[in-house]
């Protein structure tokens, strides 16, 4: 652990010479590319279970780091005096360890786009039923990659930001993209009124306490609500001043807004809160099976 | 209305113009599934995959990657791509076994990771919960009876909804009761986020509407 520590501390060991870094770290790339080409043969020769003990193994250790960060104490000072005694001895490498997951996630980014890509590649070339928009698909892909990707590098000062990139990203991105977000996200209000039909024809018990919520909850927190309890009732806006008898109160907090907000705070909170905490043991339970490599087909 | 004005004979109104083309060919949907609307659904598709390789993909590698090594000279960073492209084994039949070393090293850390969510997310929501005064007493002065029901509500709720997720046994007698309340609370709970997703989905309709009126027609409504 102090060896760990110490390397750590010691920039010199991890870091390249100013001199003839671009080269340096070119070579050793390139190095590290044969060497994890070179080890595919060789772990090719695994027998099935060697295979998979690498998996589990490998499973194992990278939630032990993680998990053994948390659980360790921080102060560490008993043992080792001259560590910072806000931190354990594997608190330094969390951070380098996060940013591997992230190269892994951007890699595995590229993965599910070459997927697309391939899929719909095939489609044009065997002339299967609708290739013409995988056509479409693939050049409003190519299109917007060139441009996503020149404009992520100008941003870096890599490339020159010129007219053609600024009004071509703006014309893709702001144009078209958010537009079609924006529209493709907002039909969902219409379909969402037909559920609510579907879920009122249902007559029970619980699908009445539901769209009856759900209607004081809109009305509630949209203008309408305001309007038919403070304008039309005529009920009293604001907090019942102090030393106010029971009925002032209670006119006070019979609007519906106020009703809307004591329904989402009081009444949906532990409801809420209740849900989150199935979802939290049921991930802890599936967390400790995936790390154990207990679940059927991960590994 | 000035025509010179509305028709996209400049660059901006081309640019709008091509945002409302795009919002008319989604919301022809509604009418029923036409050639138009799977032309942008599939432009769509095509410009959200191409777009998140700039900021997903790029920017990830170079910060976290390109930078590390070529920049700041740190050279043990050249291993972890390497070792990444072991994914795309993947899609061959005969290496495909490796990409899961990958995999497992992200699922292993998920894991690891979902202690730490746990402990910072749930246990603080429990604390909160069982710290709910239910009583009105010298320890808590500031404290109405409107908040002691509220917190009393708050309580029942909460166990009464935890009672109706236990599958462990079979819900018998008050257990089944309590239950029954259970998922009516939850009711409650569902209708409001329903409430809230309906309310959430009419503002982007709005948000359309109003970019057709405001942008394309020129019709300023609203205030401002």
């Amino acid at each position: 652990m102090g060896v760990l520590n110490h390397l750590i501390a010691q920039q010199s060991v991890w870091q390249l010479p100013e001199g003839s870094r671009v080269l340096f770290a070119t070579l050793i790339v390139l190095g590290a590319f044969v060497l994890f080409l070179g080890l595919i043969p060789v772990l090719q020769t695994l027998p099935p279970r060697g295979r998979r003990a690498i998996v589990v193994i490998i499973t194992f250790l990278a939630g032990l780091f993680f998990a053994a960060e948390f659980f360790l104490p921080i102060n560490w000072t008993a043992i080792f005096p001259k560590d910072d005694p806000t931190r354990n001895f594997l608190t330094p490498a969390i951070q380098p360890a996060q940013n591997v997951l992230q190269i892994i996630g951007a890699l595995a980014l590229g993965l599910g786009t070459f997927g697309l890509v391939r899929l719909h590649l095939r489609n044009v070339v065997q002339k299967r039923a609708q290739w013409g928009y995988s056509i479409v698909l693939l050049v409003s892909f190519i299109t917007m990659a060139t441009f996503s990707i020149l404009n992520t590098l100008a941003e870096k000062e890599i490339v020159e930001r010129g007219p053609v990139l600024e009004r071509g990203f703006s014309i893709l991105f702001d144009y078209t993209l958010v537009q079609l977000d924006a529209a493709m996200f907002s039909l969902i209000a219409f379909y969402i009124f037909s559920a609510a039909y579907r879920a009122f024809r249902i007559r029970s018990i619980e699908a009445s306490i539901l769209m009856f919520t759900a209607m004081l909850v809109m009305i509630g927190v949209v203008p309408l609500g305001a309007y038919l309890s403070y304008t039309l009732l005529g009920l009293p806006e604001g907090a019942a001043p102090e030393g106010a008898n029971f009925l002032t109160q209670v006119q006070h907090n019979i609007g519906l807004p106020k009703i809307a907000n004591w329904v989402l705070t009081q009444l949906n909170a532990p409801a809420q809160r209740a849900i989150e905490f199935g979802v939290g043991i049921g991930g802890l339970a599936m967390a400790i099976r995936l790390w154990l490599s207990l679940e059927r087909g991960v590994t | 209305m000035d025509w010179l004005q509305f028709l996209p004979l400049s660059l901006d109104r081309i640019s709008v113009w091509i945002g409302v083309l795009c919002t008319l060919a989604i919301y022809s949907l509604l009418y029923r599934e036409n050639p138009i609307y799977r032309f942008f659904e599939h432009m769509y598709i095509g410009l959200a995959a191409g777009y998140s390789l700039g900021p997903l993909g790029v920017d990830i590698l170079y910060r976290y990657w390109i930078e590390p090594i070529w920049i700041q000279g740190y050279w043990a960073w050249a291993f972890v791509v390497p070792y990444g492209m072991y994914l795309y084994f993947i899609f061959s039949e005969r290496y495909g076994w490796m990409s899961r070393i990958v995999i497992g090293t992200l699922i292993g850390a998920s894991a690891g990771l979902f202690f730490q969510e746990f402990s910072s997310r749930y246990l603080p929501q429990l604390n909160s919960t069982l710290q709910k005064p239910l009583w009105v007493g010298s320890a808590n002065p500031d404290l109405t009876y409107g908040m002691v029901i509220n917190n009393f509500l708050f309580v029942i709720i909460l166990l009464s909804v935890l009672t109706y997720f236990t599958f462990s046994y079979e819900q018998r007698g008050p257990v089944k009761r309590v239950a029954i309340w259970g998922r009516w609370f939850l009711m409650i709970g569902l209708g409001a986020i329903f409430g809230n997703t309906v309310m959430a989905r009419m503002a982007l309709l709005i948000g359309r509407i109003y970019y057709l009126l405001n942008d394309w027609l020129m019709i300023r409504v609203g205030g401002g």
